[in-house]
């Protein structure tokens, strides 16, 4: 497939599915009435402005920090199959809920409860560059398997907790089905302060990522810093995921898709690959919120259950064609 | 002062010591060769060399220069590496391959100089039918020749190659070993490991000898080569093995 | 402090209250315990009348030797006896207690367990129809037979505990020969069940989370509600386990094969509620108690319904969890508490029973009155929530909190979690009535809360 059509292919489609998601609710709006909100947003219904606008918004932008934090950890791991969920990292920002839920503390402040998952995103990634760091060399399967074992530490303690508490067991369960359906403009904010520099970091250092994908001696042969490398990845995945898990809980499969999907078209262009991660996975994610609002409507299926209905198919697929390699 | 010295360098992985002693003094311009049996700590040493590894003890000066005090980048500028096993974890063009060799000079963005840099090397070797081929696909013999095509684009004047023979058939070997010796034409230094006696006859100007990390002995290529230092390199009896005076049949 | 300064003379009258009180406390009539059974019939008349209730016969009585004989088949069906008939011995059995009773066609003899007795009257059968002797029948069940010469009547009065077969509603049957001393209750909506039938002394165990009435607290624990502990459980060694879904099914058919009579249901709506009660009213012998509970809660509810009828009906959305927010579909009963107590649930049109409501939805069905059922939310936050200002409730401030155990628990309380969702729903009009009906008890509870 010509490379040029399938990014025509992509705007034309990420244009089409804002549109029909703006459009598409429980209140209605022609594709004339969401253009003229776009120019002038203030003049413009209230619904449209507060809740579906920032709705759409952010179901794309979560679709993009997921499908850099996972081009990120595949370019990491040197690994098409990793993913930011694998090494841990949700499973910190579950544990921090579920710790703080247990305290009490999930009412201090306005966003208490989604804090903490950042935190304990940002927590985890340091766990695990300590971890590898005592072992010596900090090689991908050393941090798989820091990763591996701190998912299986966190998920155990919660699960301790949630029966060891009261009201925690029914809420924590709840909190993995978040989704879009109570986001806000304030999430917004926070949302594109944290991918921005993200991405432009990320942008900056794509020569980097690309030397690095020849493998670490290599990389290190054609001067990269590879501890600089590492730490700076590591960072930037837990700050990607942290946020996404603030904002709508816990989505899988989207970082695994996307950089595969780009990959097996565009090769090994980290420039090329982020770009183009942003708009496939907004798109995908955008898409996915879409259709878990209009299948039952009103009843709302939340969004990670549809990735996974993507997504898991994907893996297998994935996992058999690797033997290819 | 010495070109590239390599002082009292000791290594040890895993509670093994792997090199002990180690004390080389190369010269600019100069090909030197690390010969010596499977595990004698070669690749440890050519490692270390590129800064990929850090010894225990000792140290690496270029031009009087500890290495490790240089920058990343600006080792790269110097050293490039031709490792024993080409291999990338992602498929990529051939062309996106050759251009990390200019990693070292990037700054954020490929530019179109470097990309100009990169398409005339690979006019000048003839490759322009490859540049668009996943690199992953190559043959193991292009693939070599290809990684020591970056090393040019990477410009370094020590050019550091691991065993660059063992899976090539001829065609191949003698491709790359007539761009070993223009290499040498051109004033770089090389640094290798072989384990071929015809490549080093051809290629080298001195040769270390090592066995279990230790060095037997440094000399000139025509001196050095004695089944005497033979036999006692790899335990084997090399004087009745063949009754030649000469091993290079 | 004040010394009591006690009279000689006063002393031995003292002495003696101290006595009697003692007398009181150990030496303690036997209360009337289980169902009180009352048995009128009026001789010549057509019908007799059993706990207050006329009843027809399936066939006119007899008199045989100057003794009343009744078909059996009518004293079994109130007294909620089950016969069997053995055709080859042409004999009658059923259970009384834990003995079985075995009488036969024209023998003057019967057998109560291995025990051989007399009968008055030989049983016969006329008209298709086993007739037995009244004073045999009132024997046999040792109740009390009494003849009144001047009025021609006949009372027969006592406690009587008619063996039943339940069946619930994982498929399990257990007969109870007797009523069950040693209860182990499974959730806190069976907790208050049991509590309100006055079975006290009865309850040996109860899980962590059954927390009402105050006694249950002081109950030995289990465990948890989707965990209770096998062995402890079986250390109390209960005679009853009263289970419900939610409690793991591999725990109660353990139970079962560890030999512990173990029943659970599943209520669905709060006519299963009232039928569940009655059968654990009929279990553990106490059908009256069950029985005025039950009638208590559906009067309760009739007139809380009656009142909601006059209102006008209001806009509700129940939220019970505000991440992702989440409401009660159409099946749950939750809806129905809702309907009735004169509310409009606006979640009624979402799939499922737990829907997923977006906050748009919420939005364009703008509810009325927003009731929180889920512990730790902030009235003021829901206020604040960006592009909910326009929403009737939000802009009236009608956001309100309620005790989820009240509502949650399928269970004794329930009628009164509907009154407080009426309350609710109708605060605005209520301030207004109340101003009308100062004296109705129904405004006065117990428990209100308000937050406005």
């Amino acid at each position: 497939m010509n490379k040029k059509i399938f990014v025509l292919i992509l705007i034309f489609l990420t244009i089409i599915i804002f549109l029909l998601s703006m459009s598409f609710g429980s209140k209605s709006y022609s594709f004339l009435e969401i253009i003229k909100f776009l120019l002038n947003p203030k003049e413009g219904d209230e619904l449209l402005l507060k809740i579906r606008f920032p709705r759409v918004l952010s179901s794309f932008l979560v679709g993009a920090s997921l499908s850099i934090a996972g081009l990120l950890s595949q370019t990491l791991f040197l690994n098409p199959l990793a993913d930011p969920f694998l090494f841990g990292i949700s499973s910190g920002a579950n544990f921090f809920v579920t710790l703080s839920l247990f305290l009490g503390l999930d009412m201090i402040f306005k966003f208490s409860l989604s804090f903490f998952s950042f935190l304990g995103a940002l927590f985890t990634t340091f766990i695990i560059l300590l971890i590898s760091r005592m072992k010596g060399k900090i090689t991908p399967l050393n941090l798989l398997l820091a990763g591996i074992a701190l998912s299986y530490l966190f998920s155990s303690i919660s699960s301790f907790l949630t029966i060891w508490g009261r009201d925690v067991l029914n809420k924590s369960v709840f909190w993995t089905l978040t989704g879009f359906s109570t986001v806000n403009i304030d999430k917004i904010y926070i949302l594109i302060l944290i991918l921005i520099p993200a991405t432009i970091f990320s942008i900056l250092l794509n020569v980097q990522l690309d030397a690095y994908s020849l493998g670490e001696d290599e990389a290190v042969s054609v001067g990269v810093n590879i501890k600089f490398l590492k730490s700076i990845l590591l960072f930037l995945i837990a700050l990607l995921t942290g946020v996404s898990v603030y904002v709508s809980g816990i989505i899988g499969f989207i970082g695994l898709m996307v950089p595969n999907i780009l990959r097996s078209l565009f090769g090994l262009n980290h420039l090329k690959l982020i770009s183009l991660s942003i708009l496939l996975g907004g798109l995908l994610l955008m898409s996915s919120d879409l259709i878990g609002r209009f299948i039952l409507f009103p009843t709302e299926i939340p969004v990670s259950i549809i990735t996974s209905f993507l997504g898991a198919p994907f893996f297998f697929y994935l996992l058999f064609k690797k033997r290819s390699y | 002062m010495d070109y590239l010295e390599i002082k009292d360098i000791y290594f040890s992985y895993q509670s093994r010591e792997v090199l002990k002693n180690i004390n080389i003094s190369i010269n600019k311009g100069e090909s030197i060769t690390i010969f010596g049996p499977n595990g004698s700590g070669k690749t440890t040493l050519l490692k270390i060399i590129l800064g990929i590894l850090k010894p225990d003890e000792g140290k690496i000066f270029f031009k009087g220069k500890d290495i490790l005090k240089f920058s990343e980048r600006e080792r790269a500028k110097i050293f490039s590496y031709v490792p024993q096993k080409v291999y990338t974890f992602f498929p990529m063009s051939t062309f996106d391959y050759l251009i990390l060799g200019r990693t070292p000079y990037i700054n954020g963005f490929i530019k179109k100089e470097d990309k100009e840099i990169v398409l005339n090397w690979i006019e000048k070797f003839n490759l322009d039918y490859i540049k668009d081929l996943n690199f992953q696909f190559l043959s193991e013999g292009e693939k070599q020749l290809i990684t020591l095509i970056r090393t040019f684009i990477q410009g370094s004047e020590v050019i550091i190659l691991d065993e660059p023979l063992t899976h090539l058939d001829l065609k191949y070997r003698f491709k790359i070993l007539n761009i070993l010796k223009k290499i040498k034409e051109m004033g770089k230094t090389i640094i290798s490991v072989f384990h071929d006696l015809e490549s080093i006859k051809n290629i080298s100007d001195r040769v270390v000898l090592i066995k279990n990390g230790k060095i037997l002995e440094i000399g000139e290529v025509d001196k050095i080569l004695t089944k005497e230092n033979l036999t006692i390199l790899f335990d084997e009896d090399f004087i009745k093995f063949t009754k030649a005076e000469s091993l290079f049949l | 402090m004040k010394k009591l300064l006690i009279s000689s003379s006063k002393k031995p009258l003292i002495l003696l209250f101290i006595l009697l009180l003692s007398f009181t406390i150990f030496i303690n009539p036997k209360t009337s315990n289980g169902w009180g059974v009352n048995f009128v019939y009026n001789l010549g008349e057509k019908v007799f009348v059993f706990n207050g209730v006329k009843n027809s016969f399936s066939n006119e009585p007899i008199v045989l030797n100057g003794r009343l004989t009744i078909p059996l088949r009518d004293l079994a069906r109130v007294f909620e006896i089950e016969i069997s008939w053995n055709e080859n011995e042409k004999s009658v059995e059923f259970f009384v207690g834990k003995e079985k009773v075995k009488l036969f066609i024209g023998k003057d003899f019967y057998y109560y367990g291995n025990e051989k007795k007399s009968l008055l009257i030989k049983p016969f059968i006329y008209k298709n129809l086993t007739y037995l002797g009244l004073r045999d029948f009132s024997d046999i069940l040792n109740l009390k037979l009494e003849w009144n010469n001047i009025k021609k009547s006949i009372y027969i009065s006592g406690n009587f505990y008619p063996v039943v077969k339940i069946k619930d509603d994982l498929g399990n049957e257990i007969t109870f020969y007797e009523p069950p001393k040693r209860i182990v209750s499974l959730a806190p909506s069976n907790t208050e069940i049991l509590f309100a039938l006055g079975l006290n002394k009865e309850i040996i165990g109860v899980t962590e989370y059954c927390d009402y009435p105050d006694d249950a607290k002081n109950k030995e624990k289990i465990g948890g509600f989707s965990n209770p502990n096998l062995e402890k459980i079986y250390s109390l060694k209960p005679d009853f386990v009263f289970g419900v879904r939610g409690n793991p099914k591999e725990t109660l058919i353990n139970l079962t094969k560890l030999k512990i009579d173990v029943l659970a249901y599943d209520p669905k709506n709060l006519d299963d509620l009232f039928n569940l009660i009655i059968t654990v009213g009929k279990i553990t012998d106490k059908r009256e108690e069950a029985y005025n509970l039950v009638s208590k809660m559906k009067e309760k509810r009739d007139s809380i319904v009656e009142k909601a009828d006059k209102l006008k009906k209001k806009k509700v959305y129940l939220e019970i969890w505000n991440n992702p927010y989440m409401s009660v579909g159409e099946n749950t009963y939750l809806n129905k508490l809702i309907e009735d107590a004169g509310g409009i649930n606006i979640a009624k049109k979402a799939k499922g029973d737990w829907p997923i409501l977006s906050q748009e939805f919420i939005i364009t069905e703008n509810p009325e009155v927003i009731i929180i059922a889920y512990m730790g939310q902030n009235i003021e936050e829901v206020l604040k929530r960006p592009g909910w200002e326009n929403i009737d409730a939000v802009k009236n401030k009608r956001i309100y909190y309620i005790n989820p155990d009240l509502i949650y628990r399928l269970g004794p309380r329930i009628i009164d979690g509907m009154e407080e969702l009426f309350n609710l729903i109708h605060k605005e009009d209520l301030k207004e009535i109340l101003k009308e009906e100062k004296n109705s008890s129904l405004f006065y509870k117990k428990g209100f809360v308000s937050i406005s």
